[in-house]
């Protein structure tokens, strides 16, 4: 599935949120994405908030502006906000950890302009975690994390995180990134998921070898879940990490390279 | 414990559920020597090599252990607590086979250290395949 087949199905209704999350190596993608996730919402009558660095909010806006949206007019109509995320983390953040009063504090007052304006509902991109998670601070980006989703019970909207890394990286297969994804409603494939899903497949060929991947797919497939949506190549990953430990860094690495030729 | 290769133990009370389960490992892996206990206790006492199964050459410890969530005396998730409490048998992977898709039987199995949790399915086919999976994974386990 898609990264546009899943923004297309982001729950719209009230009273509905989605708590979505990707990993990025490159920040055009990104911003390309992200855009369209707004311009999305945009469309339905919703409000957006950014929170972002300065470099990322700029090819954001540049996305908005070719998806013929005008962002500087959206702004001075009270549609679209944008916070800076170092700023925006410190401001959150007590000894080290981010703070509940803290954070309703810095963001709350965002969502409730935004909310006062009487748009259908607010989509929120924010980057304060994955620069929590850059600096090995990963208990305080899964605090964070607790703490938007807290916030979604106050305020309705549709929150979209991305962590600068490789999903093909250990540190997203590990506990803490289990965690992190847990916190989430559904985790986005990346744009050249195809690739992605080959890369994997072909490794667990590699690693395990062609007759036992073939006979592993559909019970990995048939595996129920928790609540996070995790797209095929993830969940395959997810699978391999809690059943077969011993082989996840050969097939990451297998996985790596057939993704890089 | 050391876990011989392709033993495979089931926890299923239904008589019908443990013939189908052996028809299917019978077609879709051979290789696998399933055994089956009828509740949680017979589970534990296979697990602990206690009772009828003190002989590890007769009753060899499972590579992995299948279990229904909704079992007589004792449930398939105070089972799971039971060998969370074992540690020389909390290593050994679990895999809920459960008709059940409620969500806090869900969560509860995973929170009790089961690895995988699959719907019971009703289609011979689909529960070959499963048991071509499992064949594959207890395999995996053993060359690892």
């Amino acid at each position: 599935m898609g990264v546009n087949t899943l923004l297309s199905n982001v729950p719209v209704r009230l009273g509905e949120t989605a708590h979505l999350v990707q990993i990025y190596r490159d920040p055009a993608v990104l911003a390309s994405t992200i855009g369209r996730y707004l311009d999305e919402g945009l469309q339905r009558g919703e409000a957006a908030l950014v929170i972002a660095r300065t470099d990322h909010w700029a090819l954001i806006r540049r996305k908005l502006e070719q998806l013929r949206h005008d962002p500087l007019l959206l702004e001075e109509q009270g549609r679209l906000a944008f916070l800076e995320v170092r700023q925006t983390l410190d401001a959150v953040l007590r000894d080290g950890m981010p703070d509940r009063m803290l954070f309703r504090k810095k963001i709350g007052p965002a969502f409730a302009a935004l909310a006062s304006q009487g748009h259908t509902g607010v989509r929120a991109y924010g980057e304060m975690v994955s620069l929590l998670w850059r600096e090995g601070r990963h208990d305080a980006a899964l605090h964070l994390e607790a703490l938007w989703n807290e916030l979604a019970e106050l305020h309705r909207f549709t929150l979209f995180c991305a962590y600068e890394g490789d999903c093909l990286s250990p540190e997203f297969h590990g506990r803490a990134a289990q965690d992190i994804f847990r916190e989430h409603s559904h985790v986005l494939p990346p744009d050249d998921y195809d690739r992605l899903t080959s890369a994997v497949d072909g490794a667990m060929d590699d690693v395990l070898g062609g007759p036992e991947s073939a006979a592993l797919r559909p019970l990995i497939a048939a595996c129920k879940r928790r609540p996070t949506v995790l797209p095929g190549a993830h969940a395959t990953l997810h699978w391999i990490q809690s059943h077969l430990p011993r082989q996840m860094g050969d097939i990451l690495a297998a996985a790596r390279q057939r993704y890089e030729r | 414990m050391t876990a011989s290769a392709c033993v495979v133990l089931a926890v299923e009370d239904d008589r019908n559920d443990r013939t189908l389960l052996r028809h299917a490992f019978r077609k879709g892996a051979a290789h696998v020597d399933l055994r089956t206990a009828k509740d949680a206790f017979e589970a534990e006492d296979y697990l602990a090599g206690r009772g009828l199964y003190v002989d590890r050459g007769a009753h060899p410890p499972p590579r992995l252990v299948l279990v229904d969530l909704k079992l007589p005396l004792r449930s398939g998730l105070e089972f799971l607590a039971w060998i969370k409490d074992q540690p020389p048998l909390r290593e050994i992977p679990i895999i809920v086979l459960s008709s059940s898709q409620e969500t806090c039987d869900l969560d509860g199995a995973f929170k009790l250290g089961a690895r995988s949790y699959l719907v019971k399915s009703v289609d011979l086919k689909e529960l070959i395949s499963v048991a071509e999976g499992i064949g594959a994974y207890a395999t995996l386990l053993a060359a690892s």
